[in-house]
């Protein structure tokens, strides 16, 4: 949706006086609660890595660790393996598939964390630990299996066809426009407060004393400030006082993390409690992300065979960064297709956007393509939305076509004299006359559709440039090869990261 | 003030010792890579041309790689018209309808049907990414390339060692909404503008069209501030001029296109009501500008131009009128406020729809109008330059009267990634010296 | 880092995020904080530090210069901001923050001297640290004084450049760290390369030192003490920025004269305007939300609906939903047929 639709709908959202849907059906993908993860981190200020790990499976109870030093690498790493083992058992990383085809019974092992400080934490304690090589052998690898999979969660929750890590407020966020600023939508008390029925003003003011409460990764200054004495009694007093400290320091930090996963859980509790629909969309989406996790097995069994590991920062090779760069950008291009093609909220929203035409069949027509190829083609007559982002050249798919891989391509687009346009469409198959789409269809809906298969072509093509190179089957293999290689002076990215 | 027709000489003497490097490059042994950055109606397209022409006379198999299907086909067409010795072959997508044909072109869809031997192929960089394999070329010519994308530059890297690239990289950059943050630092980023990235090789030479043909004398400089490097305007101070057979009211409306019988650019400020406006769709503003196309109509308005072979004075026709904004819902404003008879014959589009194209006397709705706390997006001076530089012979921009206040009390935020340049900062600087330019 | 030069930098940034706001405006020029505003009115202060955080950046500061500025040495080095096999290193830090200067003022004094040195040819050292400024004319403040992290120098043909350069604990996160963070980093670079260039020009050093528009962040690693340095940050915009916004908020002190000694009663009269980006920096934010939520002002929805509303209210966007009234002006009536089009899609 435009910036521009989105703030219209937080207008009416606010004069109607409560949170509006902005979709008919639910576009993610909820796994089943055996086989969610939620997960809370804390973290100290100043820190990058936890203070503490909390996650919840199910409706089993919480396992919650903390350090009583998160200054202490030593303990954070124990702590960190230890989530990481959890983490692995959950997706299954440990199960090394034989063959690259999805389980057969279609479950996807899923995560589930609060919000933007959560997923930044993956972020980082992949940055961490997905390359480290220092360390005690065991704890290594448990530790570089980790962060790989902290690295995979982070970029699944950034690619809209993934659900393999979904954070909450985001979700939230997607299915309802909330009455409320933007930067106060970041925190998923607020939207939970936001939501039980209540007047407008009622809404505002629990969401008021909602955001009070810290859910982030960090905690207040105030708490801080309490438990400075502890860490430093810990650090620097006798056994016995150190005891002491921890036990309180674990009692205070289990209560936060705590309130996190419940919030969590709230949100989940309310995203069922909306009762939409599962949208088709969902379930491609899941789909994929079940390939993803598949994928991501393999590749880790590769790793842990001898193959470098990806940055968790960048790609610095220009293939590798342009083919992930298009595989993202058809996994994007795929689920906005899928959003379209399901949800009439998003639908009206595109065509009022200039992404989608609404009108009439005027006319029907073969067309041959050389040599011998019949072609459907349409003229659609609509009314005047506004400019068009279309173009001739574009793809399209109606969502009333039954053959979901049909797609229509727009040869041109003549603006009438009094409004509206005459829009001419191709299929891109050729078709039976008794497969002729849109039978009866008078007023219809085309919606950009976009190539994602093709997109993935392109990846995979760019891909193979490295075998093409190796094998010197390349008119500009010097080219290519100084482009790969090239130092512009950068700092280079530590191959490991010492502990001091 | 140099000889006019000596200064366009010795433009044409740079630009065809130009074509020669070039060509000498293209037609070595090895490897080369060139990229040619070009202003604004500098010939880019004419040169691409002059160059496939001597290379098929040459007998070398040459392609063309355009951005879009339109482009392609202007190429092609410009092609024929220069009548190569060689077949001119029109590489088409799967789903071109079979009328789709240009006289003097071949139209084929796959490589298996180019001729052999030498040729010219011109297709889309979709198309040309995508096909499996085709015979190694002597050579690929990239047009428009800074609207193409690094990674889309790299499958056509199969098909040959000797590369032009040839664009104008003061105008839009490719339009990505993928998020990018995973390749922000990387040292090649998939989705900036392919010379860009390229051009971080230091291998690569970069050359630069020295002029601009289309733009006015004192229009060159306005939209100078958007380019890292100088040019020159081939039209002289007065060569090109802006005049009406009459007048009418003196209102605000008049004394913009009054002040054009002095410049090529003027300024048109609308007051900013206390009330408020829509960025979007500023229906004041829609108004003063479609006015100022209908005042310049009814005034028979002239264009003038005395820097071609024979001077011409051009009574100005509606479709000599261009419009364009920065934003759709101001498009629709702008064509709602048209009069009917109007509104198939001056063309009003977005900027992203103008690249490319030109004509006379362009109206333009300022980019920051009724825009008081100027996002990046705002700042991206992309849009404005495109705007800024379609019309041959004058430009009026139309804009609430704000926008020089906001100018010079916006502080930037420096949001860019790590390393990257501030796109925010500059595109600060760039708004405020067209500003001053346009409004001195 | 001295308080007095932390102070200077936060009161200008505060400033900065909000210029509209003329109350904002005046607890920045009179120093009279917000927070105390805040608590005046009933408002427990919401900000403040952690003492984790406060400890984590000393300590990762003090690593920097560690073993005269090794560490920071190598990577100036590997990224070429300074060549290999440079050597020296200048510390202006203050006793407090690990360094030799007993007190501002004679950091500021040892400061200028080198200043000169190395303009004569005289100083040889290629990195300094907690170089302290005082900025003149008192712009906003009696005197100004400003530290600057780190200082990288290379020579020039007509003398040295010097380089700016800001330590920031955050860690590094490629193209995922933190746009408001690495904009702080950034203004404050800037700031301190606006000051440098007043320093340098009126102590009439221009003509051998200058001052480099690319500077560096020293960023951390996640979970490491290491450094991560990026070099060739822009500067140019933000040096700009800090030479513009100085000199407004000395045409709005001008403007507005508030009498310090009253500072509580003209904050609290002066007019405010709230915005988004109040929520995080502005104790008194919640006030003044409260204020535009009792008015239904259009604010409370965020910029991009301020943008959209200008002056109208939510309210009276609400009567003309009712069809109660007709619009007054061609502004209602385009917002209002913009939100009815939207309501068409809702069957509530």
């Amino acid at each position: 949706m435009s910036e521009d639709r989105s703030t219209r709908r937080r207008i009416l959202a606010y004069l109607k006086g409560r949170p509006l849907p902005l979709v008919e059906s639910m576009p993610l993908h909820i796994s089943d609660p055996a086989d969610r993860m939620v997960i809370a981190f804390l973290r100290m200020a100043g820190e990058s890595l936890p203070w503490a790990i909390g996650w919840k499976i199910a409706d089993g109870p919480a396992r919650i660790l903390s350090v009583p030093e998160p200054r202490n690498r030593d303990l954070v790493s124990s702590m960190v393996a230890e989530f990481g083992d959890a983490l692995i058992s959950h997706l299954g990383i440990d199960s090394i598939p034989t063959d690259e085809e999805p389980i057969p019974d279609e479950r996807l092992p899923q995560v589930w964390i609060g919000g933007p400080t959560d997923l930044d934490m993956l972020h980082l304690i992949a940055l961490r630990f997905a390359r480290a090589r220092r360390g005690n052998d065991n704890l290594l690898s448990r530790l570089n299996c980790c962060g790989r999979c902290c690295h995979e969660l982070f970029e699944c929750a950034g690619n809209p066809f993934r659900a393999n890590c979904v954070v909450a407020s985001q979700a939230l966020r997607t299915v309802l426009v909330f009455p409320t600023e933007p930067i106060r939508t970041m925190h998923l008390g607020y939207l939970l407060a936001m939501i039980p029925d209540g007047t407008l003003h009622q809404r505002l003011s629990r969401g008021e004393i909602a955001e009070s409460v810290a859910l982030s990764t960090s905690l207040t200054p105030d708490v801080e400030r309490g438990l400075e004495p502890l860490v430093t009694a810990w650090s620097k007093g006798g056994d016995a006082e150190r005891e002491s400290a921890r036990l309180e320091l674990d009692c205070i930090l289990a209560k936060e993390v705590t309130r996190r996963l419940d919030s969590v859980g709230a949100a989940l509790q309310a995203l069922g409690n909306l009762k939409l629909p599962v949208s088709p969309s969902a379930t491609s989406i899941r789909t994929q992300s079940i390939r993803a996790l598949q994928m991501f097995k393999n590749y880790n069994a590769r790793v842990v065979g001898g193959e470098p590991s990806r940055s968790p920062e960048t790609d610095h090779d220009p293939l590798f960064a342009a083919s992930h760069f298009l595989q993202l950008d058809a996994d994007r291009q795929e689920a906005a297709g899928e959003l379209l093609h399901n949800d009439s909220l998003a639908l009206s929203d595109a065509v009022h956007n200039g992404k989608a035409i609404c009108g009439d069949v005027v006319k029907r027509e073969l067309i041959t393509i050389p040599p011998r190829t019949l072609r459907v083609r349409l003229t659609v007559q609509t009314a005047d939305f506004g400019p068009l982002r279309l173009r001739e050249g574009d793809w399209t798919h109606c969502p009333i076509d039954t053959n979901s891989s049909l797609r229509w391509v727009i040869q041109s687009i003549d603006e009438i004299p009094n409004g509206g346009r005459l829009v001419v469409l191709q299929a891109n198959k050729p078709l039976g006359v008794d497969q002729e789409p849109l039978q009866g269809s008078k007023r219809v809906v085309f919606h950009e559709a976009s190539e994602p298969e093709l997109r993935r072509r392109l990846a995979a093509m760019v891909w193979d440039l490295d075998d093409r190179l190796k094998s010197d089957a390349l008119p500009s293999r010097a080219f290519l090869a100084r482009l790969r290689g090239q130092d512009r002076g950068h700092t280079p990215l530590p191959s490991d990261v010492e502990d001091d | 003030m140099t000889d006019p027709s000596l200064h366009r000489a010795d433009l044409s003497r740079k630009t065809d010792a130009l074509a020669q490097r070039l060509l000498e490059r293209l037609t070595s042994e090895g490897e080369t890579a060139d990229v040619v950055a070009s202003p604004p109606g500098a010939g880019k397209t004419r040169l691409l041309v002059k160059l496939c022409v001597a290379l098929a006379g040459q007998g070398k198999a040459i392609g063309v790689v355009c951005q879009t299907t339109q482009q392609a086909n202007d190429v092609a067409k410009r092609l024929v018209d220069e009548t190569p010795q060689c077949p001119i072959v029109r590489f088409l997508g799967s789903s071109a309808p079979a009328d789709d044909k240009i006289d003097g072109t071949l139209s084929v869809r796959k490589t298996s049907e180019f001729p052999v031997g030498k040729k010219v192929v011109i297709g889309t960089s979709a198309k040309w990414s995508l096909i499996g394999m085709c015979d190694v070329l002597d050579a690929l010519l990239i047009d428009e390339a800074w609207q193409m994308t690094f990674s889309t530059f790299l499958p056509i890297m199969r098909f040959t060692g000797r590369f032009l690239i040839i664009g104008d990289p003061g105008q839009l950059p490719p339009v990505v909404t993928t998020p990018t943050e995973r390749w922000a630092t990387s040292d090649m980023p998939p989705h900036v503008a392919a010379p860009e990235v390229l051009l971080r090789d230091g291998q690569i030479q970069l050359h630069q069209l020295p002029a601009t043909w289309r733009l006015p004398h004192d229009s060159a400089k306005a939209i100078a501030p958007f380019y890292d490097f100088a040019f020159e305007s081939a039209a002289q101070p007065t060569e090109r001029r802006f005049s009406r057979a009459g007048s009418g009211p003196l209102d605000d409306i008049e004394r913009a296109l009054n002040a054009l019988n002095d410049r090529s650019t003027s300024l048109l400020l609308v007051p900013t009501p206390a009330s408020g406006t829509l960025a979007t769709g500023d229906r004041g503003v829609a108004s003063a500008i479609v006015q100022t196309a209908v005042r310049a109509l009814e005034t028979g308005a002239v264009a003038t131009s005395r820097d071609r072979a024979k001077p011409r004075n051009d009574i100005l026709l509606p479709q000599d009128i261009g419009i364009t904004t920065s934003r759709r819902e101001m498009v629709r404003a702008i064509r709602d406020e048209l009069p009917s008879e109007l509104r198939t014959q001056i063309r009003v589009d977005t900027a992203e729809r103008w690249q490319g194209s030109e004509c006379q006397l362009m109206i333009i709705a300022h980019p920051l109008s009724s825009v008081r706390v100027p996002s990046e997006f705002d700042l991206a001076t992309g849009r404005l330059c495109v705007m800024a530089s379609r019309h041959r012979c004058a430009l009026i921009v139309v804009t609430r009267d704000h926008v020089p206040e906001t100018l010079a009390g916006h502080m930037p935020s420096a949001t860019q990634p790590l390393g990257q340049s501030d796109t925010a900062g500059r595109g600060l600087f760039q708004h405020r010296s067209f500003w001053e330019a346009i409004s001195a | 880092m001295a308080s007095g030069s932390q102070d200077t930098r936060r009161r200008f940034e505060q400033w900065a995020r909000n210029p509209r706001c003329h109350a904002n405006a005046v607890s920045a020029i009179v120093n009279f904080p917000m927070r105390m505003v805040a608590e005046a009115e009933g408002v427990k202060a919401q900000f403040g530090q952690s003492p984790f955080a406060l400890i984590r950046g000393r300590q990762f500061e003090e690593g920097v210069f560690l073993d005269d500025a090794s560490r920071l040495r190598d990577q100036l080095e590997a990224s070429g901001v300074i060549a290999c096999g440079t050597t020296g290193f200048v510390d202006f830090r203050l006793q407090n923050n690990g360094g030799p200067m007993p007190s501002l003022d004679a950091a500021i004094e040892a400061s200028l001297d080198w200043l000169r040195d190395l303009a004569a040819g005289r100083a040889q050292q290629t990195i300094a640290s907690g170089l302290s400024l005082r900025i003149p004319g008192g712009v906003m403040l009696p005197e100004a004084t400003l530290c600057i992290d780190a200082l990288a120098v290379r020579p020039t043909q007509s003398g040295s450049e010097l380089v700016v350069g800001e330590i920031k604990v955050y860690p590094d996160r490629g193209g995922y760290t933190d746009t408001t963070q690495l904009a702080t980093s950034r203004a404050q670079a800037g700031m301190y390369g606006h000051a440098l260039q007043i320093t340098l020009k009126a102590a009439n050093l221009e003509g051998s030192l200058s001052v480099s528009e690319r500077g560096f962040l020293v960023l951390s690693h996640s979970g490491s003490n290491r450094i991560r340095l990026r070099h060739d940050e822009d500067l140019r915009a933000q040096i700009q920025r800090a030479r513009d916004g100085l000199r407004q908020l000395s045409e709005v002190a001008q403007q507005l004269r508030p009498n310090p000694d009253s500072a509580l009663a003209v904050i609290q009269s002066a007019p405010t305007s709230y915005c988004e980006s109040c929520v995080s920096f502005c104790e008194r934010a919640s006030i003044c939300r409260a204020h535009a939520v009792a008015e239904e002002r259009p604010e409370i929805l965020g910029d991009a609906v301020k943008q959209l509303m200008g002056d109208m209210s939510l309210a009276r966007l609400r009567q003309l939903m009712s069809n109660n009234t007709e619009p007054s002006n061609a502004h209602e009536q385009e917002v209002l047929e913009m939100i009815r089009e939207i309501a068409e899609g809702y069957d509530v």
